[in-house]
């Protein structure tokens, strides 16, 4: 490289070796900005699904003064929290949901597409290697869409508690119950924390839905669902047990049970609504083989599906 | 059509091709490119059959080691008995759950697919309605894929109960379980009334929803057919705390519950079908209008769409 930019002329300034000399990180943001660019709905459906429930809050507004008052009069004061947290976790619980919708079809069509429409000939064309182009594809599920989540989670329900402690204020209610029942942090730390878990426990299946995007020619989401599911049904059948089928199920709700202390000190359960700050578990959550495994299977998938990309071209 | 084919000149005449044979698909364009346009879905998208055939295939292998392995292990009659019997009902329901997860997504991929990788423009240009087109991608998953499902289901039975029946034989137990050819022949015209009723008929407005959003969304087909729903869902039970939306919905997706009676559908007696409640039930006549009227859009829809 170095001899290639001396042998240039001069009016190619120090900034032409500057973009030659950071090459890891250029081609990697811009890989991202692409895909971004590509798939606006990874942006798009958070967005437009937390205007869609900013708009049924509105509406719901109107009940609010008198569920509150009801609320106070038939729940202890200790128990209203969980009441008052519905609202809230439920936006986050539906935005986590879309999320997870938005990367598996994302992880699905990625490297399935370009291949599809014949642009990966262009893209391969560029000096951006497969690594660079299958990792910024992995890191969208991975690591944009669980901060975009976080952030639209984040502003809605606070546009959502400014909007509740308005109205209440103005109806007479009140807004100090809300403001001192619903501590303000801890819900956001919370929803960060179950956000980390997800990416990390669900990357094993990110991964193996982009390689099979890399790898099937036609009918992706057959491909990548279908085989773990026929084998499940194999092995019920063959031997009347149901470790694989119980093994999927853990991979994609297990998080909950591995994350979390779902039962107090007391041994009450907890209401997934509000999760205290107490219940979490990360030691035991990062010390679970389960997770490792899952993330070894993770890194396989994807260094597959980089080997593979060398050899393919358009279908 | 019949002065073209008059004006032609005659030196091909001798040859076979503009013969009788020649004429004769100008004659028949209903149903001729009908036929030829559910051949090229076929052809273009081979899992309509090689997912159902894959799945039973594996259905099969699984009950060969559960008869050859674990039934011919236990000695206890009525165990053994059971390790037979069990597999029949799981593998027809494994079965069409495959066909339904590929008529989700073939449908899905119908009118997107071909659009994207602008092939659109080629069908276009063929003496071929776009009615004809939406119809042939239509009746994919509401004609083949319940009708092929229905055919692997019985064979797949077919060859357990002789398999089943060639173990109890050589066990010396009674050959005659429940599954003998008669039940199973009642089994498959209850599955053919199944199918045709929940599959076809009561799934129809779901299919034609998932026709009419592969034509119209330019990416993200599966999202644009998911999210409105679940939005409208979210935003009923947060505003007025109510989920009407959502048990539409679910009424509408756990198949016709006025077409059958009785907990245990495929094995219990005829007289548990009930296809005259089913026919004048008003949620199927609603879900065909609205089906017809999906597929109506997508019609219209496609005259105007090229490659994205």
């Amino acid at each position: 490289m170095n001899i290639q930019s001396n042998a240039l002329p001069e009016s190619f300034d120090s900034q032409e070796i500057a973009t030659a000399a950071m090459a890891p990180t250029r081609p990697m943001y811009w890989s991202l900005r692409r895909e971004l660019w590509e798939n606006r709905s990874i942006y798009v459906a958070p967005l437009a699904v937390a205007a869609i429930y900013l708009v049924g809050f509105l509406i719901s507004l109107y009940w609010l003064p008198r569920n509150m008052r009801a609320l106070a009069a038939t729940h202890a004061p200790a128990n209203q929290r969980v009441e008052l947290a519905m609202p809230y976790s439920h936006a986050a619980m539906l935005l986590m949901l879309i999320g997870f919708l938005v990367g598996i079809f994302y992880s699905l069509d990625a490297l399935h597409s370009e291949r599809r429409e014949r642009s990966i000939l262009f893209w391969k064309s560029l000096p951006v290697s497969d690594l660079t182009t299958v990792l910024s594809k992995a890191i969208i599920p991975l690591v944009v869409l669980p901060l975009l989540v976080f952030a639209v989670t984040v502003t809605l329900q606070v546009i959502m508690r400014l909007l509740a402690m308005a109205v209440l204020a103005m109806s007479g209610v009140g807004a100090a119950t809300l403001w001192t029942r619903l501590p303000l942090f801890q819900m956001e730390l919370v929803l960060l924390y179950g956000l980390i878990v997800l990416a990390l426990w669900h990357a094993p299946i990110y991964c193996w839905f982009l390689l099979v995007s890399g790898w099937a020619r036609r009918a992706t989401f057959l491909w990548a669902v279908l085989p773990p599911l026929a084998i499940a049904a194999l092995e019920y059948i063959a031997f009347h047990t149901k470790y694989l089928s119980l093994l999927l199920q853990d991979r994609l709700f297990g998080f909950a049970a591995g994350a979390f202390d779902l039962k107090d000190k007391s041994g009450v359960e907890v209401d997934p609504h509000f999760i205290p700050l107490a219940q979490l578990a990360p030691g035991r959550f990062l010390s679970s083989p389960s997770l490792w495994i899952g993330l070894v299977f993770a890194a396989i998938c994807l260094a597959a599906a980089v080997r593979l990309r060398r050899y393919q071209g358009p279908v | 059509m019949n002065t073209q084919s008059n004006a032609v000149p005659e030196f091909p005449r001798d040859s076979r091709i503009n013969d009788s044979q020649g004429i004769a698909p100008a004659a028949m364009p209903a149903t001729r490119p009908m036929y030829w346009s559910i051949r090229r879905e076929l052809w273009e998208n081979r899992s309509i059959y090689i997912a159902p055939l894959a799945v039973a295939a594996l259905a099969l292998f699984g009950f060969l080691i559960a008869t050859m392995g674990y039934a011919l292990s236990v000695t206890d009659p009525a165990l053994r008995r059971a390790a037979l019997e069990g597999p029949y009902s799981f593998a027809m329901g494994l079965i069409m759950g495959t066909a339904f997860i590929v008529s989700v997504f073939y449908s899905l991929e119908a009118l997107h697919g071909e659009r994207r990788d602008r092939s659109i423009l080629f069908w276009k240009s063929l003496p071929v309605s776009d009615l004809t087109t939406v119809l042939s991608k239509a009746s994919i998953p509401l004609v083949i894929l319940p009708l092929l499902s229905f055919a692997i289901v019985v064979v797949t039975e077919l060859i357990m109960l002789g398999l089943s029946s060639l173990v109890l034989m050589g066990s010396g137990l009674n050959v005659a379980t429940r599954w003998t050819p008669s039940s199973l022949l009642q089994m498959s015209l209850m599955l053919l009334y199944h199918l045709v009723t929940v599959h076809v008929l009561w799934h129809a407005p779901i299919y034609g929803w998932l026709l009419l959003v592969s034509g119209w969304a330019r990416r993200a087909a599966f999202l644009w057919a998911t999210l409105p729903w679940l939005a409208v869902c979210a935003v009923e039970k947060i505003a007025f705390n109510t989920t009407h939306f959502a048990a539409l919905l679910g009424y509408r997706f756990m198949g016709g519950p006025e077409a059958i009676t009785g907990p245990d559908s495929f094995l219990g007696p005829m007289t548990q079908l009930t296809p005259g409640r089913f026919l004048s039930s008003p949620g199927l006549w609603i879900g065909l209008v609205i089906a017809a009227g999906f597929l109506a859009a997508a019609v219209r829809l496609r005259r105007y769409q090229g490659p994205i």
